[in-house]
């Protein structure tokens, strides 16, 4: 009896003792290197609960630096938390980590029946049957590639997703996406495109979903699937489409991680509003440094292509600004403007400023009188072109059937395109140009190469693809 | 953790809910009102707000986000596009099912009936006529010192955009209104400059220029006279001044929808009835299909697009109807291909969309089936654009900014800006008569008012105006011109119910997709106009 009553005695004890010893507080541990898993473990351990938040403030460059702690959140009563702060237990502790580590769930593995397999396009041919192999014919960006068959090439824009623009705009992550989409393109073994819906965009361009075989691979992947998976791009839901739901789980699972698209910071792309000051010469001379960033320039309106403009500024270096659809009654010829915010791009080997905001315009001056530079087919160089200019004695050889691009030789038989752009409203018969005539044109240098594959670095502007821009009908002498 | 979240995702997505139709049904709704804070809170808040703006609307959205952020600076806006609405609308549904939401999310009536129905959205009634002053305690704020309330005063809210966010449960606001638009007209008034004396004889109003009336809407009828003045049905004639068709309406569902109300056609009502099985509707299909078959009106599909923009500035088409968010894309520039512009770079003018009638329960006899029909015709307009609202599983913190946040964006002069930057129309009456110039550039601000008196001015003085080159209200006339035609016709501005699948039918945005579809089905001669309604109400009901 004595006995039972001095078990039941320790018993109570062991429970007051233990009770009585459960901490009502805790000391915030170190967690520098750990996952959001092993954070949850610990935190939950010491009886605490935990509310996820990113840091997206800095770059992140290394595979090791995702999922990792970074520091704790303020407390209820907004005191910054650190290690070995004392805190209650049973209270929501704000943990901010790096961006999460992207998996592939899809890629792999989906079903045999949304598979490609080689008798799905065998013997068909893309725009006739709707699927067909193809082969790579320009790079344009992450979701637009112009590929052939059967003898002719076409853009192609990618089914399911919308990449970061990279062209005529400029945006974070752009840049990255068209360079894994060239990469998987260009080694891969085969390339076929589906058709799904309607065949082609209000911009003519098809729309297909991308299968490729890996080099060395034996299964074609889904690139669509694969640059939402990898948060290169999001996904556009594809109302009816077979592939809907497995792209709407891989952008939940992407958005997830934060990474890429879904907010972590591009290292190479310039977040600044206003750009670096500079100008347009200094500018064409180190123009691969800053390409893709932003910039503010200054310079007089020589000529006008719809919307968009040439500027150029006191030293005579000019370059053409690309403005889109957005229209601004500032940018009149003549007019002295200043413009932050612009993103030197090129375009088909040409230099060009995109990016361009009516609110980073200012008027400095208005009805500026510009003269044209006489120049010659030695002038051809990278840094001229974007330059209000004169050339005299031109010949004329040939007339395209559009009646768009006139063909001239100069006094030393050098070829080259006097271009008339489709915005004027006239073409070379309205002038009257025909074979034989000598011509003095002034307008903008231009320079159009079609084969041009979105590389800067390495890449030479040849005199031959120099183009002299007519934008006005009265800036033609025939002689 | 995340195996269980994905597995709930999947089965989810197994079951087919996602995107076409709703959120699944809780049972009967119980309408909780939030409990409001009663001081602001002051630790780390993020509140995360999803869209789908594109760059250029993202980059006005982030001023105002910056300058809320520094009114409150403990908390951060984080944005994220959603790229379009069908995307939005399937990701909340997913995050719905698993508890995973953003604070605060754009959506249409559709979007938000289901989040409503799967508890997902917040009640805002408690913000909105909360009492409760507000210190703003912080020496980093831009307002520290300052007493701030929740309120909003709805009486300065347009009426209709507010029926439009109550309709769910009890009379509750689940959403406000945000970035409203409406449908307008553009027309090519270089054509019709050419036939002045023939449209006069109509007795339509056109005055020297070309200009139709800015307040009194073209009826259909005078679009089936007109048809004979302006249409080449074989091909646009250029130097006759003719189109190939007279009207194209980029929306078919709208077209269904609208011309039902202007019908008095029963379509759908609150309680998620689906109406159109009715001689109304039958003899509305059968006047439309008339109006296909002599080029007066077209679709979309025409041109298998999703839009007959391009095609009206190529010339294709005289007239089109479309979102008056979208005007821009109405206005021929020279970035389009010279060789396309059969009309070259055109006159365009904005009017209202058509009508059946001009004054409401108005009879007027139409053809149907070489028949005489009377219809009972009211004035309607699309009231459309989304609203914003909050979701539930937020921390009362979060809830309390984010509706901070959503009161800041739709404050006046906010939603004045938010409207001449985008296109869209203000939320709030007082933007109309607020006299606080915005600064629209470097070199330009103006007031609402103003910008509304751009389109004025150029319509009094007939098209004739002597604005330098340079004057910087060029850049605005096009989005004045739609603003002030959105304006004249919200007497009538009308919106359909949004309900979810019930038992027996379709949810109202399934309705809405189908009611295009019949009108594509008939315009491809897939269907008869009998026919075609049969097949809708088939889909819809069960």
């Amino acid at each position: 009896m004595l006995k039972k009553i001095f078990s039941a005695m320790l018993g109570f004890l062991l429970v007051f003792v233990l009770i009585g010893c459960q901490p009502t507080e805790v000391a915030l541990p170190d967690l520098t290197g750990k996952s959001r898993a092993q954070i949850t473990e610990t935190l939950e351990g010491l009886n605490l609960s935990i509310k996820y938040y990113f840091d997206l403030s800095v770059i992140y460059d290394e595979e090791s630096d995702y999922d990792k702690f970074v520091r704790y959140g303020k407390d209820e009563n907004s005191v910054q938390l650190a290690v070995g702060d004392i805190v209650a237990t049973k209270t929501e502790i704000k943990v901010y980590t790096t961006p999460l580590n992207i998996t592939i769930n899809y890629l792999y593995s989906l079903s045999d029946a949304l598979s490609l397999h080689e008798s799905d396009y065998t013997g068909k041919e893309f725009i006739a049957d709707g699927i067909g192999e193809v082969t790579i014919s320009k790079l344009v960006d992450g979701d637009t590639t112009f590929f052939q068959s059967d003898g002719q090439s076409y853009s192609v824009r990618y089914l399911g997703i919308d990449t970061p623009e990279s062209t005529a705009l400029y945006q974070a992550w752009g840049k990255a996406a068209a360079t894994y989409t060239a990469e998987k393109l260009q080694s891969a073994e085969k390339i076929v495109l589906e058709a799904e819906g309607d065949r082609q965009d209000g911009n003519d361009r098809y729309l297909a979903w991308v299968w490729y075989l890996p080099e060395g691979g034996d299964k074609f992947l889904l690139l669509n699937l694969e640059l939402v998976e990898l948060a290169y791009s999001k996904n556009k839901v594809s109302t009816g489409s077979v592939y809907s739901d497995v792209l709407t789980l891989a952008d939940w699972n992407a958005s997830a991680t934060k990474r890429r698209v879904w907010g972590e910071i591009d290292p190479n792309y310039d977040y600044s509003k206003e750009g670096t000051q500079m100008t347009i010469a200094f500018l064409m001379e180190n123009f691969a440094d800053y390409m893709g960033l932003k910039v503010a320039i200054s310079g007089i309106v020589t000529a006008k292509i719809g919307n968009s403009v040439y500027l150029q500024d006191e030293s005579g270096a000019g370059i053409y600004m690309y403005a889109g659809y957005t229209s601004s009654s500032q940018l009149q010829i003549g007019a002295h403007v200043a413009i932050d915010g612009l993103t030197p791009t090129v375009y088909s080997g040409s230099p060009q400023l995109t990016n361009f905001n009516r609110l980073n315009l200012s008027l400095v001056t208005e009805s500026l009188i510009i003269t044209p530079e006489v120049i010659t087919y030695d002038d051809f160089i990278f840094t001229n072109i974007g330059k209000y200019v004169t050339m005299n004695q031109l010949t004329v050889t040939g007339v395209n059937t559009a009646r768009t691009s006139i063909y001239v030789t100069d006094i030393e038989d050098h070829e080259f395109v006097i271009r008339i752009d489709d915005s004027t409203g006239f073409d070379a018969d309205d002038l009257g140009v025909t074979v034989g005539q000598v011509l003095t044109v002034t307008g903008p240098l231009g320079y159009y190469d079609y084969d041009y594959n979105n590389v800067f670095e390495g890449y030479n502007h040849a005199p031959s693809k120099f183009q002299l821009m007519l934008t006005a009908s009265d800036n033609i002498i025939i002689e | 953790m995340k195996k269980l979240l994905l597995s709930f995702v999947t089965l989810f997505l197994t079951f087919g809910i996602l995107g076409c139709v709703t959120v699944g049904t809780t049972g009967e709704y119980v309408y909780v009102p939030e409990v409001m804070l009663t001081e602001l809170p002051t630790e780390d808040v993020e509140v995360t707000f999803w869209h789908i703006y594109g760059e250029g609307k993202t980059a006005v959205l982030d001023t105002l986000i910056a300058e809320f952020e520094a009114m409150f600076p403990n908390v951060t806006i984080t944005g994220t596009s959603q790229s379009d609405y069908t995307t939005l609308r399937s990701k909340i549904n997913v995050g719905v099912s698993v508890g995973e939401v953003p604070t605060m999310a754009l959506g249409y009536p559709d979007h938000y009936a289901g989040y409503v129905n799967a508890h997902a959205a917040v009640g805002l009634d408690p913000y909105i006529n909360n009492t409760i002053e507000y210190t703003v305690d912080n020496p980093l704020s831009s307002i520290n010192g300052q007493t701030i309330t929740t309120s909003i005063d709805l009486t300065d809210f347009v009426p209709s955009y507010l029926a439009e966010n109550n309709q769910y449960v009890g009379g509750y606001y689940f959403s406000v209104p945000f970035s409203k638009s409406t449908e307008v007209m553009a027309v090519n008034r270089t054509v019709l400059k050419q036939h002045i004396t023939e449209i006069r004889a109509l007795g339509i109003t056109i005055s020297d220029n070309g200009f139709l009336s800015h307040t009194v809407p073209l009826t259909y009828a005078q679009l089936e006279a007109l048809t004979a003045i302006l249409v080449n049905t074989s091909g646009t004639d250029v130097a006759a001044y003719k189109c190939q068709f007279l009207m194209n309406y980029d929306s078919n569902a709208n077209l269904f929808i609208n011309m039902s109300r202007q019908w008095n056609a029963p379509y759908t009502n609150s309680a998620g009835d689906i109406l159109i099985d009715n001689d109304i509707s039958r003899n509305m299909l059968k006047y439309i299909n008339g109006l296909f078959g002599t080029n007066t009106l077209v679709l979309p599909t025409e041109w298998t697009q999703s839009y007959g923009s391009t095609n009206f500035i190529y010339g294709d088409v005289c007239m089109t109807v479309g979102s008056s968010a979208g005007y821009s894309y109405n206005v021929p520039t020279s970035e389009y291909k010279a060789n396309l512009l059969k009309f070259g770079i055109f006159d365009v003018d904005f009017v209202q969309v058509p009508q059946m009638v001009l004054t409401d329960a108005t009879d007027v006899a139409v053809t149907v089936d070489n028949a005489a029909v009377t219809v009972n015709g009211d004035l309607s307009a699309v009231q459309q654009g989304p609203n914003i609202g909050i979701f539930a599983n937020a921390t009362r913190a979060e809830k309390l900014y984010a509706w901070l946040f959503i009161k800041y964006l739709i404050e006046a002069d906010n939603t004045a800006w938010w409207a001449m930057s985008t296109g869209y129309l203000p939320a709030r009456l007082s933007a109309f008569t607020s006299d606080v110039p915005i600064a629209m550039t470097g070199t330009y601000s103006v007031t609402y008012s103003n910008f509304l008196q751009i389109a004025q001015d150029y319509w009094a003085a007939d098209g004739d105006v002597d604005w330098l080159t340079t004057d910087e209200r060029w850049d605005y006339l096009y989005s004045s011109m739609a603003a002030n035609i959105a304006k004249n016709q919200n007497d009538f501005y009308e919106y359909d119910p949004a309900f979810s699948a019930g038992d027996n039918s379709a949810g109202s945005a399934t309705a809405r997709e189908e009611a295009g579809n019949c009108l594509d089905d008939i315009y491809n001669g897939t269907f008869s106009p009998t026919d075609s309604l049969n097949n809708m109400k088939s889909l819809l009901t069960w």
